[in-house]
């Protein structure tokens, strides 16, 4: 049987503005097992983002308890939990967050700036993720120069860099056209696929849970509905490969 | 952390124009402190190194006793104040007693060669010291000496017409060659005549050096026991002359006037003042090791019951002091209020790169790496800042430099350069500037590394 990469047990998360508290989060249980591709989805405000942001690491006000790759996040103290977010996930967001003054090659290799660990050749590195993605010869250009499917594979490229085991992605074609959305979808499944990385991704495209193998529905805070999902864009076998599908 | 300065660098040049506005006031206040720092130093190192040295206590006799017997100055408080007792703690350097001509005389010269038809008349009553010779040695470079003539070698009798050997004058009074007496003469005697005398008098030649100019070895004459003012001296019958020699220049000879041997001065004092002016001394100077020893030394010395001489070198040093610290707070009040503006703008470009803060964040850098990246960057906006500051303390100290060599007439003890940039300066303004953009950018740095990735990350 498959192992747990993140266990959820009676998480919370609130918002407090002066007087007013506000529910995101409301006692979620969750389990994602390695290896599966997750997509969360619900409508704005649901909570998918905040979710997202407590896998990751990157919001440790809540309550309950959440364990990603065996690991209690609030346990962790910020060293530590940086560490977690350098080594173990990979994040991509809507807007990509890219650094404008860096070169493609520059942005990937960011996490390795630092890493607890001495990395040998991060340029290298940089250059096979980038190469990974579909967009090797994008190395030393900067981000302004590039279309916004391209601008998504350098942050995709960026999240593979220390070969996490855990992929969280934000709305990831919420900024791209349908044709490229579906190539980036398409390369999520690839990576599932063929490296195994576990896929979250958080979502109100249908396209997207589509791909996924399972799809969890937020509502006001709460899990409503796990259902299994699509049978992934790689069951047609239509899908493009990374080479041809950056060919925008 | 060299992939850490690597995005410092990226991101100073990213903000160059925000770093270079809010180093503007770094530079300027640096600039201004390592200005009057270097100012006060050099002024410092002309006037109390060269015009009034403050390694050096001069005991005198105390000025009145109520009770007791007079306190006076002679070998045996010499001795004493040689070898302090262990409880001191410390022992000068050198000691060396000093004796003033104590009755009237008066001397002239330098017609010869200053080409000039008369020669210069001078008094000598209160301007002409003895010290011991020994403390002179190494001031003199040959072929003369400093020592007491009268005591060494053969004294041949005068030819027939006062007519003596080379190197000899007629002391006409024993009919007998003697040597000339030498004399040290202070810098002091040098500048003043530099930039008051020469300047002033078309003709006279300025004295550079006094070791190649044509004054050293020169001869002049005095005459003991009469004065240009009309007094003579109570005892000693006629007064006679003798000839001296200017051989060099000292820091320890009278400021004004001149300085011989002390063995001419106590015989002289005996035949004209009386054996008690010919047995004590007027003063007693104590050169000290380390300026720090000058508490304890002066202690000791008003525990022997003898007074020290009004150091005019404290009263400037004072000044310069007090002038240095007014100057050099208004130039930290400036670094300083640069140091807010260093914090204003840190804040600035820590609230407009939130965003990229998460991002960094979230690619996992720790919040120490967040402040060390801050810091980095604000450091290199000090240093930067203090070089700049530092080059144009420079260039605004040579500025002066030039102005007072070309446009500002000769005066005693005119420095070529008025300011000291020592290496402890140079680091200390370096230094300075480092440490107040650190400041600055503390706060804003520590807000940064404070930050929630998840909160920074909305702020696109």
């Amino acid at each position: 049987m498959p192992e747990s990469l993140i266990q959820f047990q009676g998480v919370n998360k609130v918002y407090r503005s002066g007087r007013v508290e506000t529910h995101v989060l409301r006692d979620v249980d969750l389990e994602v097992e390695q290896g599966q591709f997750v997509a969360i989805v619900g409508t704005s405000g649901s909570g998918k983002s905040t979710l997202l942001n407590i896998v990751g690491g990157l919001d440790r006000d809540y309550s309950g308890k959440a364990l990603v790759a065996r690991e209690d996040l609030a346990q962790l103290s910020d060293a530590r939990l940086s560490h977690f977010r350098n080594e173990k996930v990979g994040f991509v967001f809507q807007y990509f967050n890219l650094l404008d003054h860096l070169s493609c090659a520059e942005n990937v290799a960011l996490p390795a700036m630092f890493a607890a660990r001495h990395m040998t050749d991060p340029r290298e590195r940089a250059v096979s993720a980038l190469k990974r993605v579909g967009i090797g010869e994008k190395v030393n250009d900067l981000p302004a120069n590039l279309s916004g499917g391209q601008k998504q594979r350098v942050a995709i490229a960026r999240a593979l860099f220390s070969a996490p085991p855990l992929l969280l992605c934000d709305e990831p074609t919420g900024n791209l056209d349908s044709r490229t959305g579906q190539q980036i979808i398409e390369l999520f499944a690839s990576l599932n696929r063929e490296d195994g990385i576990t896929m979250v991704i958080v979502t109100h495209e249908a396209r997207v849970s589509g791909a996924a193998h399972r799809v969890v529905r937020l509502e006001d805070g709460r899990v409503v509905d796990h259902e299994a999902g699509g049978v992934g864009v790689d069951a047609g076998g239509e899908g493009l490969s990374p080479a041809e599908s950056a060919e925008e | 952390m060299g992939t850490l300065l690597r995005l410092i660098r990226q991101n100073l040049r990213r903000n160059l124009r925000h770093n270079l506005l809010s180093a503007i006031g770094i530079v300027v206040g640096i600039a201004a402190f390592t200005f009057f720092l270097a100012l006060s130093g050099g002024v410092r190192q002309v006037v109390l190194g060269e015009i009034f040295p403050v390694d050096r206590l001069e005991v005198i006799p105390p000025k009145s006793t109520l009770f007791g017997e007079a306190r006076e100055l002679n070998d045996a408080v010499v001795k004493r104040l040689k070898a302090p007792p262990p409880e001191v703690g410390v022992a000068p350097r050198a000691v060396y007693a000093k004796m003033r001509l104590a009755f009237p005389a008066r001397g002239w010269g330098g017609k010869n060669v200053l080409k000039r038809a008369r020669d210069f008349y001078f008094e000598l009553s209160g301007f002409c010291d003895g010290v011991d010779s020994a403390i002179m040695a190494g001031e003199v470079s040959p072929p003369f000496g400093f020592e007491d003539r009268a005591t060494t070698g053969k004294t041949p009798k005068c030819s027939p017409g006062n007519v003596c050997p080379e190197g000899f004058y007629c002391a006409w009074d024993l009919y007998q060659c003697h040597k000339p007496v030498p004399v040290m003469i202070s810098r002091h005697m040098i500048e003043l005549y530099n930039g008051s005398i020469a300047p002033t008098h078309p003709g006279l030649p300025r004295i550079p050096d006094f070791v190649t100019s044509v004054f050293r070895g020169k001869t002049f004459t005095i005459e003991l026991g009469r004065s240009y003012l009309g007094s003579s001296a109570r005892q000693g019958g006629a007064p006679i002359q003798r000839r001296l020699q200017l051989v060099g220049i000292s820091d320890k000879a009278i400021p004004l006037g001149i300085t011989v041997p002390i063995g001419y001065v106590k015989r002289w004092n005996r035949r004209y003042a009386g054996v008690k002016e010919a047995t004590n001394y007027s003063s007693v100077v104590l050169i000290v090791k380390s300026k720090s020893d000058i508490t304890e030394l002066a202690a000791y010395v008003k525990s022997l019951g003898f007074d020290l001489a009004e150091s005019e070198g404290e009263k400037v040093g004072l000044f310069i002091t007090l002038a240095t610290v007014l100057f050099t707070l208004i130039s930290v009040m400036i670094v300083l209020i640069a140091a807010i503006n260093i914090a204003h703008t840190f804040m600035m470009l820590i609230s407009e790169r939130r965003w990229e803060i998460g991002v960094l964040r979230a690619v996992g850098a720790t919040r120490t790496q967040i402040r060390t990246v801050f810091l980095g960057e604000s450091a290199v906006v000090g240093l930067v800042s203090g070089v700049l500051g530092l080059g144009l303390a420079c260039g605004a100290a040579w500025a002066c430099d030039w102005y007072s060599a070309t446009r500002i007439p000769d005066f005693p003890f005119k420095p070529q350069t008025y300011f000291a940039f020592s290496p402890g300066l140079v680091m200390a303004s370096v230094g300075f500037a480092v440490l107040c953009c650190l400041l600055g950018a503390f706060l804003p740095a520590n807000r940064a590394a404070r930050m929630e990735p998840a909160a920074a990350l909305t702020m696109r």
